[in-house]
């Protein structure tokens, strides 16, 4: 081939290329734009599945096409992938800033997922762009009430008003902020006229069951009042109030006839938020517990308990600490006082979910025979939990797993405090047959029974590993425990501030040492009154 | 020629004339997007079109004022009608084994944007529309053509690609190619005028009032929400909050989802100071005498 025809077979190409080159995304659009075009007929049709596949490859033909970008995200929503969607409904917003509607489908896909701060925005961009305006208002004055801010989502739900499409809608929810407000005339006002308006709709409904005095909602952020009091009596059987070893011979040889006796319990106590603000919300309480027993009144029991919470939050994360001093006396004896302190942070994964984490310090000190000194202690805990409310279903469940370090103080012989060692023998350091390391894990769930009553269920597993050779094995072995404890709560409300309650608390406890080894079953029946 | 063979042609003659028939009846398209009042007429009148519906060949289609359509043709080309027009498909070929592409529309009143497929970068491929006074021929891929009968005027600006607009004057009438943003009008009985650039008000005049996002009807995540539709949308969200579901120490359940508080004891210790303060072996106090306290320690009670 000759210079000359090379040349003409080069710019030969180069023109094909020049030609074709600028056609190239061109064609891909107007295949994007079948594509997208296609898609809106199964979409239409509520046919998500397809409808998505098909804005999916419009999507991969130009992924510069807003609107099939948009309707892409539009169909994940409806198929239940809203992080992808609202990836979608963004993007669509970056390649089309102007585009109708978008702002307010990604504030709704926010709002949805719970990200009510970050829902605001683009509902409010959606409201002064005059996108359905009203819906727009009304969807903002939802995301306003869900953010505590009940002043500013009722001048949106009172726009949203005069859309009949919203109009019952917003009087309802424009009803829940003005009750939380306090207002509870007009708030009545607006769930009659939901009732009137709705009388089959879930807001109708719940607006008609209404009766008396519209009650508060809870504010998020906001304690309803700042005090609490409340008062508990019950009637409970314990079938081992001694805590009496299972095997029969070590009973007998502890003296121990009987072990189980029935007691009245009685509860009191009360609480007051002293600040609550955004930046901080500090509660103290005080609870009392008295136990008396019918026959074995060595070991009535009398708790006295002290408890401080400061709690603050930033965004999804939640912090604090709880101080708490308790004083239990036995027998009408001081028996022994503690003091706990938990810093704790938990962060909220979803509106559903959220991980806490705390560590707990306490120092324990017996004030009586036999205990006192030997089984003074620090004890130091590190543990976790999650926290799940199942969607759709009233249910709140808690797991947790904690690790915690009990070291014994003894006070030797010279009366100063000692901590045991493992070198140590038990003439310096009784509380060494207490010192142990224990790992815990627990799980709980919380549901109503229809409207009959409310259920809390809980059940611990706990592993105790004891660091010295027992003295009630001659210091041949160390102590291993393994306890299991099962708990259950039934709670039936009378009236709004008086309840029936009865409850279980089961206690296996397997040892490796038959002394420590033991069952005990407590039922109770009572009633409960809270302010 | 026999009868026998005058026969035979006749019959071959029908036979073509049903299968045009046939073929003119064939569905062409599918509307994906209505908005307003959009009619189709067919062989019982005009009728109101609606999303999904077949587009034939033959069919006329018109839009109200503020009204709007979209249809996707089986030759993957997309046609957006804007509000006050008048357009029929006037055939249309899409034989893929022969690479036979052919689509002929014609432009009554009102604007159109064609979205022309890849199909008609085929040889001997064609996609036209043609108005009272012109012609707009187009080897891909996008155009709007606009004619308005009070003038008498064939308007046709480019957006992608070349457009090869002539007059209806003469089969062999001068014929003007305009690209991307170029513009060219067309009057009664005269020749394409030369190609101009538009500038982007110009260009947002001819796309006025053509844009149709959507189905044109309500898409949005608002059309059937819960939060529309009389929905409680949590169980908070009555008045007097939850109802029921107490919630495990440390965890409220709030408007806004869970609120953490501090990590309380577990249920066992809450329903019973008795467990909590559990120091076995207790029988040690029983044998120890009543009164023997330590030092630090109180009687209290009762």
């Amino acid at each position: 081939m000759g210079a000359g025809r090379r040349t003409i077979v080069a710019l030969g190409a180069v023109a094909a290329a020049l030609f074709f080159w600028p056609a190239a995304p061109a064609v891909a659009n107007v295949r994007s734009q079948a594509l997208y075009a296609r898609g809106l007929i199964p979409y239409n049709n509520g046919q998500w599945e397809q409808a998505f596949r098909l804005f999916n490859q419009a999507v991969e033909a130009d992924p510069t096409d807003a609107l099939a970008v948009y309707y892409r995200g539009l169909t994940q929503v409806r198929r239940g992938m809203t992080a992808p969607a609202i990836q979608d409904l963004e993007q669509a917003l970056k390649l089309n800033p102007a585009l109708p509607h978008a702002a307010l489908d990604l504030g709704i896909a926010y709002f949805d997922t719970g990200q009510y701060a970050a829902a605001q925005p683009w509902l409010e961009r959606a409201y002064h762009q005059g996108t359905e305006r009203s819906v727009s208002a009304y969807f903002l004055g939802l995301t306003l009430y869900r953010l505590g801010d009940d002043a500013g989502a009722l001048t949106y739900f009172n726009e949203a008003k005069a859309d009949p499409e919203v109009r019952a809608s917003a009087e309802y929810y424009a009803g829940l902020a003005l009750s939380r407000k306090g207002d509870k005339a007009a708030a009545r006002a607006q769930f009659d006229q939901v009732a009137r308006e709705q009388p089959q709709s879930e807001i109708g409904r719940a607006a008609e069951s209404t009766t008396g005095e519209a009650r508060q909602p809870p504010v998020p952020g906001e304690a309803k009042k700042p005090w609490s009091v409340y008062g508990a009596l019950a009637f409970q059987y314990d079938s081992n109030v001694t805590i009496a070893p299972s095997n029969s011979q070590l009973k007998a040889a502890q003296g121990i006839s009987h072990e189980d006796d029935g007691a009245a319990v009685m509860r009191a106590g009360g609480g007051y938020t002293l600040l609550d603000t955004d930046a901080i919300t500090l509660h103290a309480s005080y609870d009392f517990y008295q136990s008396v027993h019918f026959q074995l009144t060595e070991f009535d029991l009398q708790g006295h308990r002290v408890r401080l919470d400061a709690a603050s939050h930033a965004g999804a994360v939640s912090y604090g600490i709880a101080g708490t001093y308790d004083f239990y006396a036995l027998n009408y004896q001081s028996f022994f006082q503690e003091l706990l302190g938990t810093p704790w942070v938990a962060y909220r994964e979803s509106p559903d979910l959220a991980t806490q984490l705390y560590y707990t310090a306490r120092g324990r000190d017996f004030l009586r025979d036999p205990y006192d000194p030997a089984r003074d202690s620090i004890d130091n805990a590190v543990g976790v939990r999650q926290y799940v409310a199942v969607p759709n279903a009233d249910l709140l469940l808690t797991g947790g797993y904690q690790f915690d370090a009990e070291d014994t103080l003894s006070h030797g012989v010279n009366n100063q405090p000692v901590i045991c060692t493992p070198t140590m023998q038990t003439s310096g350091c009784g509380g060494r047959d207490f010192q142990n390391k224990g790992h815990q894990f627990d799980l709980g769930a919380a549901f109503p029974i229809l409207d009959l009553a409310r259920v809390e269920l809980a059940y611990m597993f706990r592993l105790e590993d004891y660091q010295f050779p027992n003295s009630r094995s001659n210091f041949y072995v160390r102590r291993h425990d393994v306890e299991n404890e099962f708990a259950l709560d039934v709670e039936h409300d009378l009236t709004p501030e008086i309840a029936l309650a009865f409850d279980f608390v089961g206690v296996i406890n397997d040892s490796n040492i038959a002394n420590f080894e033991y069952d005990r079953n407590i039922v109770s029946l009572g009633a409960r009154v809270r302010f | 020629m026999s009868a026998m063979t005058h026969a035979i042609r006749r019959l071959l003659w029908l036979l073509v004339l049903v299968a045009a028939a046939a073929r003119a009846q064939s569905e062409a398209g599918t509307f994906a997007a209505v908005q307003g009042t959009v009619e189709v007429q067919r062989t019982a009148g005009w009728q109101p079109a609606t999303i999904g519906m077949p587009v034939l060949v033959g069919d006329q289609v018109r839009t109200g004022a503020n009204s709007r359509t979209k249809v996707v043709f089986r030759d993957d080309s997309v046609l957006d009608v804007a509000p006050n027009t008048e357009v029929t498909l006037q055939a249309q070929f899409f034989d893929e084994s022969n690479r036979r592409y052919r689509s002929l529309l014609r432009l009554a009143v009102g604007k159109i944007r064609a979205w022309v497929s890849e199909y008609y970068h085929a040889p001997r491929a064609r996609y036209e529309v043609e108005t009272p006074t012109a012609v707009a021929g187009v080897r891909g891929t996008e155009f709007i053509i606009l004619y308005d009968p009070s003038r008498d005027t064939t308007e046709v600006v480019g957006l992608v690609d070349q457009v090869e607009v002539s007059s209806r004057v003469g089969v062999a009438g001068k014929g003007v190619m305009i690209g991307p943003r170029l513009y060219t009008q067309v009057l009664k009985n005269k020749e394409p005028s030369p190609p101009q650039r538009v500038d982007d008000s110009r260009l947002d005049h001819f796309l006025e009032g053509i844009e149709l996002v959507g189905t044109g009807r309500r898409d949005g995540l608002n059309v059937l929400h819960p939060a529309v539709m009389g929905r409680v949308l949590a169980a908070e969200d009555v008045p007097g909050g939850a109802a029921g579901g107490a919630a495990p120490a440390g965890l409220e359940k709030t408007a806004e989802g869970l609120r953490i508080t501090a990590p309380k004891d577990l249920l066992a210790n809450r329903l019973s100071q008795d467990v909590y303060t559990n120091t076995q072996p207790l029988i040690d106090f029983k044998q120890t005498p009543p009164g023997n306290l330590s030092q630090g320690g109180v009687k209290v009670g009762f």
